[in-house]
């Protein structure tokens, strides 16, 4: 989907069409953009752009909080909309998913021309515009989707696959971040030509087990299959706080408010985990995680509690300045699948 | 001077015995595994150390020649253990070497000089206080079980946090432990005046130096304690024992007992109680025991299941007329806690199933032992 949460607004609110809109935290807070319509794109803005600069660049801008609710309705028609295509639809997030189209309902051997139907469709029935990428696996119709945005559509076939891989910028293969942009950059490698030079071993040595994915996609190989049951790995929640701080007691609440939405979460989904993930962003937005794996599941804040002091000992929160913070809970596992020992209800903060 | 000795055989073998744990630790200094000799005028001390405890014991001897070196400490326990002679002579010839005569038999043994052992650590001659044996044997027993074996988060769980008390003008000694699933306390009253005797604010005594206090005082009827800032000392005439304290912090473990409602209590007979608990612990699973427990008017019904095996049930009679509960616990920690009491019914004061379950009795007085119970 273009924009999704920006575009919702919009369409829920007729005075924000056409207009720079931003939703996320309010301007002058250090929150973030989390979308933005193409409006506001105009002026430079994007989202994880922190709110007080995108006021900074657009000063009519309309900031609006999210409404997390509603957007999870439209997701949920958007997803219904894919599935009279396919049942082989695996979600991204709420506005992304692949579509595994080799067999689907219209008996139609062309996936562009279904993306198109697709995307006629959303736009009939919700009145959103939304982008498509078309290729014989998910590595290039997730690039694919970005190329035409927004409401386009574009199609890699597999005989431009290697010419496409060719001159694609290195930072857009899928599992290269900064870092490992930074590294590749480093080995002289800027684009998909200078990647397919390398061999396998040596993309090992260098990035471990991605360096075998990387290998493998720069051909154009990339074996996935769409899930259209994916489960979750992962329950977490993160929070920036209002002002940086290297104030432990208030670092040890926003930890403590964080491990309860968690425990609820983990409630919610019926399930638990054994492995903890601490998040510290500093001011100068370097971020570490610290992770313990335990020999019983994690399904309460107590729990979280309980791991939580340990973790956040071996970061520098509380002597450097902290901007954001994170739990997570993976490894998971379905609830009450074992006995459980309960914590003594310590103080812990 | 090269050391010249003849010792009676049963007295070097109990010294040497008490010295084993401290000098078979693995992967520490090579020079920790032996046991260092030296001569006074009329015997030999013997000092091991595992860094964290260390124990210096007086053995009456008769010395023709002084002097001091260290052996292999396993090796010449074995070689006295084995022994059959009524007194051993050790006789240094040079670098370290002795012979060692026990009867008949006669030894080469390959020692090592006495200047690499660690110093002993000093201590302050006053401030010690006298005590009898008992009282922390029955301190310690209390509570040695539910030490946490690693530590786990911020707290030193890993330790027992020992206290002082004086309540309407009686003397307590306390010592606490956890492994953050149970808890267990115990007070004893002392005729002692603890004035004298300087804690931290948190005097927290590491796992194995409980266990070698206890091993100190099963061979002693009293001994003299002093607690300086960074370190335990025992001593009677013949033995000193220095016991490193562990720096850290405690849980403030009267929240919880604060947090526990004594009101809806059982009453069951510790014995048939431990007894059963035993047979249903046959069918548990390895890691956790998981039994469950089902209370309602006057009974209690005890299961558990292994998905090997198969499952066990058991009853008792207990007395009990509040809500019907249903509850898991590790039956092991309840085993480990009544195996310590001693009377004759126990009181549990149970809320919830995720609440903390407390016993305590009569005839064990300043015990308490709680327990949480496990998600089934």
């Amino acid at each position: 989907m273009d924009a999704f949460f920006a575009s919702v607004e919009q369409k829920d609110n007729s005075e924000f069409k056409g207009k720079p809109l931003i939703v996320g935290g309010s301007p002058q807070s250090r929150g973030v953009v989390a979308a933005c319509s193409y409006e506001a794109r105009r002026f430079g803005i994007h989202s994880a752009m922190v709110c007080a600069k995108a006021a900074q660049l657009c000063p009519e801008a309309i900031f609006v909080r999210p409404r997390m609710q509603r957007y999870k309705e439209v997701s949920l028609k958007i997803m219904s909309i894919f599935r009279k295509y396919t049942p082989l639809v695996e979600p991204l997030s709420l506005d992304e998913a692949f579509l595994d189209v080799t067999i689907n309902s219209q008996n139609n051997p062309s996936a562009t021309i279904l993306a198109e139907k697709i995307c006629k469709q959303i736009v009939s029935e919700l009145g959103l515009t939304a982008s498509a990428g078309v290729s014989f696996n998910k590595f290039l119709a997730k690039i694919a989707s970005d190329l035409n945005k927004p409401n386009g559509i574009s199609t890699i076939p597999p005989d431009q696959a290697i010419e496409f891989l060719s001159t694609l910028p290195i930072g857009k293969f899928f599992g290269v971040g900064k870092v490992t942009e930074k590294k590749m950059k480093q080995l002289g490698i800027e684009n998909g030509l200078d990647l397919r030079r390398w061999d396998e071993e040596k993309l090992i040595l260098h990035f471990g087990k991605s360096g075998s994915f990387l290998f493998n996609i720069v051909q154009g190989i990339d074996h996935r299959a769409v899930q259209p049951h994916r489960v979750r790995k992962s329950i977490g929640n993160e929070t920036t706080l209002k002002f940086d701080s290297d104030n432990r007691e208030q670092i040890e609440t926003i930890l403590s408010d964080l491990s309860l939405q968690i425990e609820h979460s983990l409630a919610k989904l019926k399930t638990n985990g054994y492995t903890i993930t601490l998040k510290v962003r500093y001011s100068d937005f370097t971020t570490v995680t610290r992770s313990r794996t335990l020999r019983s599941p994690i399904s309460c804040s107590r729990d979280i509690l309980f791991h939580l002091p340990r973790l956040l000992n071996s970061t520098e929160a509380g002597r450097r300045k902290v901007r954001l913070l994170g739990i997570s809970i993976s490894n998971l596992t379905a609830e009450k699948s074992i006995p459980r020992q309960l914590q003594l209800p310590f103080p812990y903060y | 001077m090269a050391l010249n000795c003849t010792i009676s055989r049963n007295y070097l073998l109990e010294a040497l015995n008490n010295i084993q744990n401290l000098t078979n630790k693995k992967g520490t200094l090579a020079i920790l595994s032996n046991v260092l000799i030296e001569s006074t005028n009329n015997g030999l001390i013997l000092t091991g150390t595992d860094l964290e405890v260390g124990l210096r014991l007086f053995v009456p001897a008769e010395i023709h020649d002084k002097g001091s070196l260290t052996l292999p400490s396993k090796k010449i326990f074995e070689i006295v253990r084995e022994s059959g002679s009524e007194t051993i002579t050790i006789e240094e010839t040079d670098n370290s070497w002795v012979i060692i005569r026990a009867g008949l038999s006669k030894y080469n043994l390959a020692g090592v000089a006495s200047d690499e052992f660690p110093e002993f650590p000093e201590f302050e001659e006053e401030s010690f206080i006298s005590f009898e044996s008992h009282i922390f044997l029955e301190l310690i027993d209390k509570i040695i079980y539910s030490i946490a074996n690693e530590q786990e988060n911020i707290y030193s769980l890993t330790a027992v946090l020992f206290e002082k008390e004086v309540r309407d003008g009686t003397s307590y000694l306390k010592m606490i432990s956890s492994d953050g699933h149970r808890l267990s306390i115990m007070e004893k009253d002392v005729a002692a005046n603890l004035d004298e005797m300087r804690l931290n604010d948190v005097t927290l005594i590491p796992k194995k130096g409980i266990q070698e206090w206890k091993k100190f005082c099963e061979g002693r009827d009293a001994l003299e304690v002093s607690f300086e800032e960074k370190q335990l000392v025992l001593r009677d005439e013949d033995a000193v024992m220095i016991i490193r304290l562990k720096h850290g912090e405690f849980p403030k473990y009267s929240a919880i007992l604060e947090a526990v409602q004594l009101e809806n209590c059982l009453e069951i007979q510790r014995i048939p109680f431990l007894e059963s608990l035993k047979r249903i612990n046959l069918f548990t699973e390895d890691i956790f025991h998981t039994i469950q427990l089902k209370i309602e008017n006057n009974l209690m019904i005890l299961s558990s299941q292994n998905a090997d095996l198969g499952n066990a049930k058991d009853e008792q009679s207990i007395s009990y007329s509040g809500e019907p509960l249903s509850l898991g616990f590790n039956c092991r920690y309840f085993i480990e806690a009544l195996q310590v009491m001693e009377s004759e019914t126990v009181e549990a004061y149970i809320n919830s199933n995720n609440s903390p379950c407390l016993m305590k009795a009569d005839d064990d007085v300043g015990f308490i032992s709680i327990i949480m119970p496990m998600q089934l």
